[in-house]
Protein backbone atom coordinates (compact mmCIF):
# COMPACT_ATOMS: atom_id res chain seq x y z
CA UNK A 1 0.00 0.00 0.00
CA UNK A 2 1.46 3.66 -0.68
CA UNK A 3 -0.27 5.54 1.65
CA UNK A 4 1.89 5.40 4.79
CA UNK A 5 2.06 5.01 8.28
CA UNK A 6 3.38 7.45 10.53
CA UNK A 7 5.18 6.14 13.87
CA UNK A 8 6.94 8.75 16.68
CA UNK A 9 9.89 6.62 17.92
CA UNK A 10 11.34 7.66 21.85
CA UNK A 11 14.26 5.68 23.18
CA UNK A 12 12.80 2.14 23.22
CA UNK A 13 9.07 2.78 22.12
CA UNK A 14 7.50 2.97 18.66
CA UNK A 15 3.74 4.62 18.29
CA UNK A 16 1.29 4.62 15.97
CA UNK A 17 0.44 8.20 15.09
CA UNK A 18 -1.79 7.77 11.86
CA UNK A 19 -2.23 5.12 8.98
CA UNK A 20 -2.96 5.93 4.93
CA UNK A 21 -1.02 9.04 5.47
CA UNK A 22 -1.42 10.65 1.83
CA UNK A 23 0.33 14.15 2.37
CA UNK A 24 3.16 15.17 4.59
CA UNK A 25 4.04 18.78 4.89
CA UNK A 26 6.68 20.70 6.96
CA UNK A 27 5.57 23.47 8.49
CA UNK A 28 7.03 25.53 11.57
CA UNK A 29 4.62 23.74 14.01
CA UNK A 30 5.82 20.40 12.84
CA UNK A 31 4.59 17.44 10.08
CA UNK A 32 1.07 18.09 9.08
CA UNK A 33 -0.22 14.71 7.89
CA UNK A 34 -3.26 14.80 5.97
CA UNK A 35 -5.14 11.07 5.50
CA UNK A 36 -6.75 10.01 2.10
CA UNK A 37 -10.58 10.46 4.31
CA UNK A 38 -9.17 13.99 4.60
CA UNK A 39 -8.37 13.52 8.50
CA UNK A 40 -5.28 15.95 9.63
CA UNK A 41 -2.67 15.57 12.29
CA UNK A 42 0.34 17.53 13.10
CA UNK A 43 3.39 15.91 14.83
CA UNK A 44 6.49 17.46 16.10
CA UNK A 45 9.60 15.20 15.36
CA UNK A 46 12.75 14.80 13.39
CA UNK A 47 12.35 12.37 10.45
CA UNK A 48 14.63 9.26 11.24
CA UNK A 49 13.27 6.90 8.32
CA UNK A 50 10.99 6.49 5.50
CA UNK A 51 10.48 2.80 3.96
CA UNK A 52 9.37 3.21 0.04
CA UNK A 53 8.91 -0.70 -0.17
CA UNK A 54 7.94 -2.28 2.95
CA UNK A 55 4.76 -1.54 4.79
CA UNK A 56 5.42 1.80 3.74
CA UNK A 57 6.41 3.89 7.07
CA UNK A 58 7.39 6.86 8.10
CA UNK A 59 9.46 6.86 11.50
CA UNK A 60 9.86 10.37 13.36
CA UNK A 61 12.52 10.98 16.75
CA UNK A 62 10.77 12.85 19.22
CA UNK A 63 11.71 16.10 20.01
CA UNK A 64 13.53 15.82 23.53
CA UNK B 1 -27.41 -5.94 10.65
CA UNK B 2 -27.35 -7.05 6.95
CA UNK B 3 -24.81 -8.95 5.05
CA UNK B 4 -21.79 -7.98 3.04
CA UNK B 5 -19.83 -10.18 0.93
CA UNK B 6 -17.28 -10.46 -1.92
CA UNK B 7 -17.01 -12.08 -4.63
CA UNK B 8 -13.29 -12.62 -6.30
CA UNK B 9 -11.44 -15.26 -7.98
CA UNK B 10 -9.42 -15.26 -11.21
CA UNK B 11 -9.64 -12.56 -14.35
CA UNK B 12 -12.40 -13.90 -16.62
CA UNK B 13 -13.77 -16.45 -14.68
CA UNK B 14 -17.32 -14.52 -13.96
CA UNK B 15 -16.79 -12.36 -11.16
CA UNK B 16 -19.16 -9.54 -12.39
CA UNK B 17 -21.32 -12.09 -13.88
CA UNK B 18 -21.65 -13.43 -10.73
CA UNK B 19 -22.58 -9.95 -8.78
CA UNK B 20 -24.94 -9.34 -11.66
CA UNK B 21 -27.05 -12.83 -11.04
CA UNK B 22 -26.57 -12.36 -7.42
CA UNK B 23 -27.71 -8.73 -6.86
CA UNK B 24 -31.27 -9.90 -9.09
CA UNK B 25 -31.72 -12.74 -7.04
CA UNK B 26 -31.45 -10.26 -4.20
CA UNK B 27 -33.69 -8.01 -5.00
CA UNK B 28 -36.29 -10.91 -6.15
CA UNK B 29 -35.93 -11.75 -2.91
CA UNK B 30 -36.79 -8.20 -1.54
CA UNK B 31 -33.79 -7.49 -0.26
CA UNK B 32 -32.15 -3.95 -0.23
CA UNK B 33 -29.37 -4.89 -2.55
CA UNK B 34 -25.92 -2.81 -3.08
CA UNK B 35 -23.57 -3.67 -5.47
CA UNK B 36 -20.12 -2.28 -4.96
CA UNK B 37 -17.44 -2.30 -7.98
CA UNK B 38 -14.50 -2.26 -6.01
CA UNK B 39 -12.33 -3.43 -9.62
CA UNK B 40 -10.44 -0.58 -10.95
CA UNK B 41 -10.25 -2.45 -14.02
CA UNK B 42 -13.24 -3.77 -15.51
CA UNK B 43 -16.09 -1.47 -17.54
CA UNK B 44 -18.68 -3.14 -17.83
CA UNK B 45 -20.69 -4.13 -14.77
CA UNK B 46 -23.22 -1.08 -14.98
CA UNK B 47 -24.22 -2.56 -18.22
CA UNK B 48 -25.14 -5.77 -16.58
CA UNK B 49 -27.14 -4.45 -14.02
CA UNK B 50 -28.72 -2.35 -16.39
CA UNK B 51 -27.45 1.27 -16.09
CA UNK B 52 -26.98 3.25 -18.88
CA UNK B 53 -24.01 4.68 -17.67
CA UNK B 54 -21.63 4.15 -14.66
CA UNK B 55 -22.25 6.39 -10.96
CA UNK B 56 -19.84 8.69 -10.19
CA UNK B 57 -16.96 7.08 -8.46
CA UNK B 58 -16.22 7.50 -4.62
CA UNK B 59 -12.68 8.82 -5.63
CA UNK B 60 -14.73 11.95 -6.81
CA UNK B 61 -15.48 12.80 -3.12
CA UNK B 62 -11.90 12.98 -2.42
CA UNK B 63 -11.16 14.84 -5.81
CA UNK B 64 -10.20 11.83 -7.87
CA UNK B 65 -6.47 10.79 -8.64
CA UNK B 66 -6.03 14.16 -10.40
CA UNK B 67 -7.34 16.38 -7.55
CA UNK B 68 -6.76 14.26 -4.39
CA UNK B 69 -4.39 16.48 -2.86
CA UNK B 70 -6.57 19.63 -3.05
CA UNK B 71 -9.50 17.84 -2.36
CA UNK B 72 -8.67 15.19 0.30
CA UNK B 73 -8.46 17.71 3.21
CA UNK B 74 -12.26 18.89 2.89
CA UNK B 75 -15.01 17.01 5.04
CA UNK B 76 -16.79 14.31 3.10
CA UNK B 77 -19.28 11.16 3.83
CA UNK B 78 -16.29 9.11 3.78
CA UNK B 79 -14.89 10.92 7.07
CA UNK B 80 -18.29 9.95 9.10
CA UNK B 81 -17.41 6.79 11.24
CA UNK B 82 -20.66 5.20 9.96
CA UNK B 83 -21.93 5.25 7.14
CA UNK B 84 -25.77 4.02 5.46
CA UNK B 85 -27.06 3.64 2.37
CA UNK B 86 -29.04 7.00 2.69
CA UNK B 87 -26.06 9.04 3.38
CA UNK B 88 -24.34 8.40 -0.30
CA UNK B 89 -25.24 11.25 -2.24
CA UNK B 90 -27.34 10.54 -5.33
CA UNK B 91 -24.74 11.86 -7.86
CA UNK B 92 -22.42 8.58 -6.18
CA UNK B 93 -25.63 6.23 -6.80
CA UNK B 94 -27.34 4.32 -9.72
CA UNK B 95 -30.82 2.62 -8.47
CA UNK B 96 -33.30 0.91 -10.44
CA UNK B 97 -35.85 -1.56 -9.60
CA UNK B 98 -34.84 -1.83 -5.82
CA UNK B 99 -30.64 -1.86 -6.07
CA UNK B 100 -28.56 0.69 -6.01
CA UNK B 101 -24.84 0.61 -7.58
CA UNK B 102 -22.06 2.56 -6.53
CA UNK B 103 -18.21 2.45 -7.62
CA UNK B 104 -15.20 2.90 -5.95
CA UNK B 105 -12.66 4.39 -8.80
CA UNK B 106 -11.27 3.20 -12.40
CA UNK B 107 -8.23 3.37 -13.89
CA UNK B 108 -8.30 5.86 -17.28
CA UNK B 109 -4.91 6.84 -18.13
CA UNK B 110 -1.52 4.79 -18.93
CA UNK B 111 0.96 6.30 -16.37
CA UNK B 112 -1.38 7.13 -14.28
CA UNK B 113 0.09 5.50 -10.91
CA UNK B 114 -0.98 2.81 -8.73
CA UNK B 115 -4.17 1.99 -7.39
CA UNK B 116 -3.59 2.35 -3.59
CA UNK B 117 -6.12 5.22 -3.01
CA UNK B 118 -8.91 3.80 -4.40
CA UNK B 119 -8.09 0.56 -2.12
CA UNK B 120 -8.17 2.78 0.93
CA UNK B 121 -11.19 4.01 -0.23
CA UNK B 122 -12.89 0.51 -0.73
CA UNK B 123 -11.23 -0.80 2.69
CA UNK B 124 -12.51 2.14 4.03
CA UNK B 125 -16.00 2.78 2.68
CA UNK B 126 -16.82 -1.09 3.37
CA UNK B 127 -15.95 -0.85 7.10
CA UNK B 128 -17.52 2.39 7.72
CA UNK B 129 -20.85 1.16 5.92
CA UNK B 130 -23.57 -0.01 8.22
CA UNK B 131 -26.53 -2.46 6.90
CA UNK B 132 -30.19 -2.42 8.22
CA UNK B 133 -31.51 -6.34 8.87
CA UNK B 134 -32.91 -6.33 5.08
CA UNK B 135 -29.82 -4.96 3.29
CA UNK B 136 -26.93 -6.67 1.57
CA UNK B 137 -23.97 -5.59 0.03
CA UNK B 138 -22.19 -7.64 -2.74
CA UNK B 139 -18.55 -6.40 -3.61
CA UNK B 140 -17.11 -7.38 -7.28
CA UNK B 141 -13.96 -7.86 -6.34
CA UNK B 142 -10.66 -6.82 -8.31
CA UNK B 143 -9.07 -10.50 -9.95
CA UNK B 144 -6.31 -11.81 -8.16
CA UNK B 145 -5.74 -11.26 -4.72
CA UNK B 146 -3.93 -8.25 -4.18
CA UNK B 147 -7.18 -7.07 -2.12
CA UNK B 148 -6.38 -9.54 0.84
CA UNK B 149 -3.61 -7.42 0.92
CA UNK B 150 -4.84 -4.41 1.31
CA UNK B 151 -7.30 -5.50 3.64
CA UNK B 152 -10.65 -5.03 1.85
CA UNK B 153 -11.89 -7.95 2.83
CA UNK B 154 -11.60 -7.64 6.70
CA UNK B 155 -14.93 -6.09 7.12
CA UNK B 156 -16.95 -8.50 4.98
CA UNK B 157 -18.98 -11.08 6.13
CA UNK B 158 -18.18 -14.04 3.56
CA UNK B 159 -15.80 -14.92 0.52
CA UNK B 160 -17.46 -16.09 -2.42
CA UNK B 161 -15.20 -17.19 -5.08
CA UNK B 162 -15.84 -17.88 -8.69
CA UNK B 163 -14.29 -21.14 -9.74
CA UNK B 164 -14.30 -21.31 -13.55
CA UNK B 165 -13.10 -24.93 -15.29
CA UNK B 166 -9.50 -24.26 -15.41
CA UNK B 167 -6.63 -25.20 -13.12
CA UNK B 168 -5.52 -21.79 -12.51
CA UNK B 169 -8.87 -21.36 -11.33
CA UNK B 170 -8.52 -23.92 -8.97
CA UNK B 171 -5.38 -23.17 -7.77
CA UNK B 172 -6.18 -19.43 -7.49
CA UNK B 173 -9.09 -20.22 -5.45
CA UNK B 174 -7.46 -22.35 -2.62
CA UNK B 175 -4.97 -19.45 -1.86
CA UNK B 176 -8.07 -17.05 -2.22
CA UNK B 177 -9.40 -19.80 0.70
CA UNK B 178 -5.81 -19.94 2.89
CA UNK B 179 -5.94 -15.66 2.68
CA UNK B 180 -9.79 -15.49 4.23
CA UNK B 181 -9.06 -18.25 6.63
CA UNK B 182 -6.30 -16.18 7.65
CA UNK B 183 -8.68 -13.30 8.42
CA UNK B 184 -11.20 -15.58 9.59
CA UNK B 185 -14.11 -14.97 7.19
CA UNK B 186 -16.45 -17.60 5.84
CA UNK B 187 -15.61 -18.92 2.21
CA UNK B 188 -17.10 -20.35 -0.61
CA UNK B 189 -16.52 -21.64 -3.88
CA UNK B 190 -19.29 -21.59 -6.69
CA UNK B 191 -18.68 -23.30 -10.08
CA UNK B 192 -19.41 -21.58 -13.15
CA UNK B 193 -18.87 -22.18 -16.74
CA UNK B 194 -20.44 -25.76 -15.88
CA UNK B 195 -21.68 -27.68 -19.02
CA UNK B 196 -22.56 -31.03 -17.66
CA UNK B 197 -23.06 -32.83 -14.43
CA UNK B 198 -20.01 -34.82 -13.93
CA UNK B 199 -17.72 -31.59 -15.10
CA UNK B 200 -19.76 -30.40 -11.61
CA UNK B 201 -18.38 -33.86 -9.72
CA UNK B 202 -14.64 -33.54 -11.35
CA UNK B 203 -14.59 -30.28 -10.05
CA UNK B 204 -16.50 -30.46 -6.76
CA UNK B 205 -14.01 -33.71 -5.70
CA UNK B 206 -11.28 -31.41 -6.83
CA UNK B 207 -12.00 -28.72 -4.35
CA UNK B 208 -12.97 -30.99 -1.61
CA UNK B 209 -9.53 -32.74 -1.95
CA UNK B 210 -8.06 -29.13 -1.50
CA UNK B 211 -10.66 -28.57 1.51
CA UNK B 212 -13.06 -26.38 -0.40
CA UNK B 213 -16.97 -26.15 0.32
CA UNK B 214 -18.91 -25.66 -3.19
CA UNK B 215 -21.81 -23.21 -2.25
CA UNK B 216 -23.52 -23.52 -5.32
CA UNK B 217 -22.99 -23.77 -9.53
CA UNK B 218 -23.75 -21.41 -12.16
CA UNK B 219 -24.64 -23.19 -15.53
CA UNK B 220 -22.89 -22.11 -18.86
CA UNK B 221 -25.88 -20.52 -20.55
CA UNK B 222 -25.73 -19.05 -23.66
CA UNK B 223 -28.39 -16.11 -22.88
CA UNK B 224 -25.53 -14.79 -20.41
CA UNK B 225 -23.03 -15.44 -22.85
CA UNK B 226 -24.77 -13.37 -25.27
CA UNK B 227 -25.50 -10.59 -22.94
CA UNK B 228 -21.64 -10.35 -22.12
CA UNK B 229 -20.85 -10.68 -25.48
CA UNK B 230 -22.92 -7.68 -26.60
CA UNK B 231 -22.99 -5.50 -23.28
CA UNK B 232 -26.61 -5.59 -22.40
CA UNK B 233 -28.27 -6.48 -19.23
CA UNK B 234 -28.01 -9.85 -18.07
CA UNK B 235 -31.50 -11.89 -18.92
CA UNK B 236 -33.12 -13.46 -15.81
CA UNK B 237 -33.05 -17.02 -16.43
CA UNK B 238 -31.45 -20.44 -15.50
CA UNK B 239 -28.88 -18.68 -14.13
CA UNK B 240 -30.20 -16.30 -11.95
CA UNK B 241 -32.46 -18.84 -10.29
CA UNK B 242 -29.00 -20.80 -9.63
CA UNK B 243 -27.70 -17.79 -7.99
CA UNK B 244 -30.65 -17.88 -5.92
CA UNK B 245 -30.21 -20.85 -4.53
CA UNK B 246 -26.49 -19.60 -3.52
CA UNK B 247 -28.12 -16.88 -2.04
CA UNK B 248 -30.63 -18.98 -0.13
CA UNK B 249 -27.54 -21.46 1.33
CA UNK B 250 -25.39 -18.09 2.20
CA UNK B 251 -28.44 -16.00 3.83
CA UNK B 252 -28.94 -19.03 6.70
CA UNK B 253 -25.50 -19.77 6.70
CA UNK B 254 -24.53 -16.04 8.09
CA UNK B 255 -26.94 -16.34 10.33
CA UNK B 256 -26.42 -19.63 12.34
Amino acid sequence: MCLSTVYIQSEDRRIKVMQDVAQMEYTHEGYLMIGLLGDQKLIKGVIRKIDFVDDHFVILEAEK
Amino acid sequence: MGIKISVCGKGGSGKSTLVSLLANAAQARGLATLVVDSDESNSGLFRMLGFDQPPVPLMALVGGKEGIKEKMNQPSILSEAEITLEQIPSEYINEKNGFKLISIGKIHQALEGCACPMGVLSREFLKKLRLGPDEIAIVDMEAGIEHFGRGIDNSLDAVLVVVEPSFESIALAEKIKELASGINKQFYAVLNKISSESLVAEIRANLNKRGMETIGVISYDASVFLSGLKGDTLSRGRATRQAGEILNSLLPAKSS
